[in-house]
């Protein structure tokens, strides 16, 4: 029955988690651009980021931003020299976005807290 | 089937029994706080739509000037386009707060009175606790979305003329009116006063009128005075019947009187009976004459089910099985120490105060913050009585139960009326109130679990949890195992299309989160600032919402592994996210709500 299997998805989604949690130590943030048509998956309709990344060189798809943030603040990001209006706003989206990873990754340590601490609410 | 997707489905089925058409607890407390009529909002109105969108906006907006800064959620899944949604629909947040702010345990504090001559949050919440005590809203100039002004304030210093607090300030007596406990022991101070020993009763007529005539009045004191101040604390009566579960009918300061409809019914029933039995006796059975009288009987009960008399009974019968509230020389009460005939005349004497002081006891401290909590057995002792509720909330298949989803559609039904108090939106005294009832249910016999109507009263409370709970819980489990994908199509201009068509167009924007929360993200050449933008806000919401959901999942699954696999059945589940989600929302993490 499948509420007897929750056990067994959750033991599968700790070894997950477990290889999640020692990735916890960077954040990277990677924004790209180009046009919809070279990175539409077999249906047509939806972007595949794997096709997207391996493009980044064929110059189809343009690199607009990429952040490496550690676990102790030290940050490398390279940004595209491109300064144009379009350029402007999809760097703006990259800055929100690393943003976002990071609480992300909060909410996923308060997780990760929650659930390996011994009293519970 | 898996598990996510088969409590994904019982997901769709809990909220599928509802349905999105009608979500009342977000538009009863948008109607009490006049942002919305019910005419506006029900689903034959055309405008609906446009109605909803108008007062969706403008509660935002007063709600975001009041606590400054808000932050935005969605619960719903990643893959799921929500922004359409938000148009129309307050999210969890917003509704939990403008819950407590129609709410009487203190909810929302005002230090100040709202600014006169304009429409604010404020001033909607003080016209609301006006209008619900009969301080307010006769004239016709007078509305709750009306601007604040000095005639907002007439009847309310009528009534502190009444009691001689003119000393209190108006911020301070609108805060009592916002904190039921505080107002009633303000009111019992003042009765200890002998000047004031004449105040504890009103009198009625059979059809609900006051009888001013009984009061022995103090020639201090007006018609308008006893008037308002009758009115006042025949509401005051009423409000605290239905903060303690124990009343649903309209909050309107009209007690009648059932004992004549009674014998009408009766009656009736009798000559209905004659007929049928003389004119068809050939064609049907004895059975079914009977049970068209039953019907009569049912329909009329369903409607003084929600008199103010039939509370009043339903409290004694509670009172007298409850061990910790008193009773004089330890005698069950009677119906007429409350409420009965005066000196054999017509009139009616309720003795407000009596209710009052009696019921005073249901407001110990408990500490239990959800219903799912009192019934989840495993938290609790294992009782069979909790098993039983159990079995009657949920099927074979772990799903709501026909008598929960029969509750919902009476629940719709009574809100189309509008004439009905429908569920107290308070948080803790109501669920005090029912660990207390089910405390009580436990010790009586069926005539009294009947009266009590407990599973009807608890089944649309679970319902509310569970639903809301079972989102959370879908939210952050998916975060850990599912797809993590947020994507935005491009949806031509000035076109509206199908959900089919929709779901067909191409994607423009997609962000993806690693589960150890890295980012990938591409952009469509070409795309507008707006576009952009409306993404970017997509994706902070379901950030925002990570915060809670992670933590309730992770919770959840702790449970889970500590329990033995047979005893992981799916109400078990939905019952925890439930008590779980309520939980971390009040106690823990309230601050982020």
């Amino acid at each position: 029955m499948a509420e007897s299997n929750l056990k067994m998805v959750i033991e599968k989604a700790l070894k997950s988690l477990e290889r999640a949690a020692t990735d916890l130590a960077t954040v990277e943030v990677t924004t790209l651009t180009g046009e919809v048509k070279h990175v539409l998956g077999a249906d047509n309709k939806g972007i595949d980021l794997s096709k997207a990344m391996e493009r980044l060189n064929s110059g189809e798809i343009e690199l607009v931003a990429h952040t490496n943030i550690k676990f102790d603040q030290d940050t490398l990001v390279f940004v595209s020299n491109k300064s144009n209006d379009e350029h402007r706003k999809l760097y703006q989206l990259h800055k929100d976005s690393v943003v976002a990873a990071q609480e992300a990754r909060n909410a996923f340590l308060h997780f990760l807290n929650e659930f390996i601490r011994r009293d519970t609410l | 089937m898996e598990f996510l997707p088969e409590l994904t489905n019982i997901a769709k089925d809990i909220d599928s029994i509802q349905g999105d058409d009608l979500n009342i607890d977000m538009l009863q407390p948008l109607i009490d706080l006049g942002y919305l009529t019910l005419e506006q909002c029900k689903p034959e109105n055309i405008h609906r739509n446009t109605f909803l969108e108008i007062a969706v906006k403008q509660f935002r907006k007063d709600y975001e000037t009041y606590r400054l800064h808000t932050k935005r959620f969605t619960f719903e899944p990643f893959d799921k386009e929500h922004y359409h949604h938000y148009r129309t629909n307050l999210n969890e947040a917003e509704t939990d707060f403008i819950q407590k702010a129609v709410s009487f345990e203190g909810g929302f504090i005002i230090s100040e009175l709202p600014t006169f001559g304009k429409v604010t949050l404020a001033s909607r919440i003080v016209h609301y606790r006006l209008e619900i005590f009969g301080l307010y809203g006769k004239a016709s100039y007078h509305g709750i979305d009306a601007p604040f002004t000095n005639e907002s304030l007439e009847k309310l210093q009528i009534l502190k003329g009444f009691w001689e607090w003119e000393a209190i300030g108006d911020v301070s007596v609108l805060n009592w009116l916002g904190r039921l406990n505080v107002l009633i022991e303000q009111i019992f101070e003042e009765l200890n006063k002998d000047k004031n020993r004449n105040k504890k009763d009103i009198f009625v007529l059979e059809d609900g009128t006051f009888d001013t005539t009984r009061f022995g009045i103090d020639k201090h004191d007006t018609l308008e005075e006893l008037l308002c101040h009758y009115e006042f604390m025949a509401r005051l009566f009423q409000i605290h019947l239905w903060v303690n579960g124990l009343y649903h009918g309209a909050i309107d300061g009209v007690i009648k009187s059932n004992g004549s409809k009674q014998e009408q019914r009766k009656a009736q029933r009798k000559t209905k009976r004659e007929e049928r039995r003389q004119n068809r006796r050939n064609r049907r059975n004895q059975s079914d004459e009977d049970n068209d009288a039953d019907e009569i009987d049912a329909e009329a009960e369903k409607e003084e089910a929600f008199s103010t008399e039939n509370a009043i009974v339903e409290m004694v019968r509670y009172l007298n099985e409850s061990e910790d509230i008193e009773r004089p020389n330890n005698k069950p009460f009677e119906v007429d120490y409350f409420y009965g005939k005066w000196n054999n005349t017509a009139t009616y004497r309720i003795n407000v105060i009596n209710i009052l002081e009696r019921t005073r006891a249901l407001q110990i401290k408990d500490n239990s913050e959800s219903i799912a909590e009192i019934i989840d057995k495993n938290d609790a002792k294992n009782n069979a009585e909790e098993d039983k509720i159990r079995n009657q909330l949920f099927d074979k298949n772990g799903r709501f139960s026909d008598l929960v989803k029969k509750e919902l559609v009476l629940r719709k039904d009574n809100f189309l009326k509008g004439t009905r108090r429908k569920i107290y939106y308070g948080i803790q005294q109501f669920k005090r109130v029912f660990r207390r009832i089910i405390g009580v249910f436990k010790k009586i016999g069926d005539f009294f679990k009947k009266a009590f109507n407990v599973i009807k009263r608890i089944s649309i409370l679970v319902y509310q949890e569970v639903k809301e709970g079972i989102k959370v819980f879908i939210h952050g489990f998916s975060f850990l195992v599912g797809k993590r994908r947020i994507a935005t199509k491009r949806v031509p201009k000035n076109q509206n299309i199908s959900e089919i068509e929709r779901d067909n167009l191409p994607e423009n924007i997609v962000t993806k989160f690693d589960l150890d929360c890295d980012i990938k993200q591409f952009v469509c050449k070409g795309l507008s600032e707006k576009e952009i933008k409306n993404h970017n806000e997509k994706c902070q919401n379901q950030i925002n919402s990570l915060s809670i959901s992670l933590i309730v999942t992770a919770i959840v699954l702790k449970w889970v592994l500590i329990l033995a696999t047979n005893a992981v059945t799916f109400p078990t589940i939905l019952l925890m996210v439930g008590k779980t989600l309520r939980r971390v929302k009040w106690r823990k993490l309230g601050h982020v709500f």
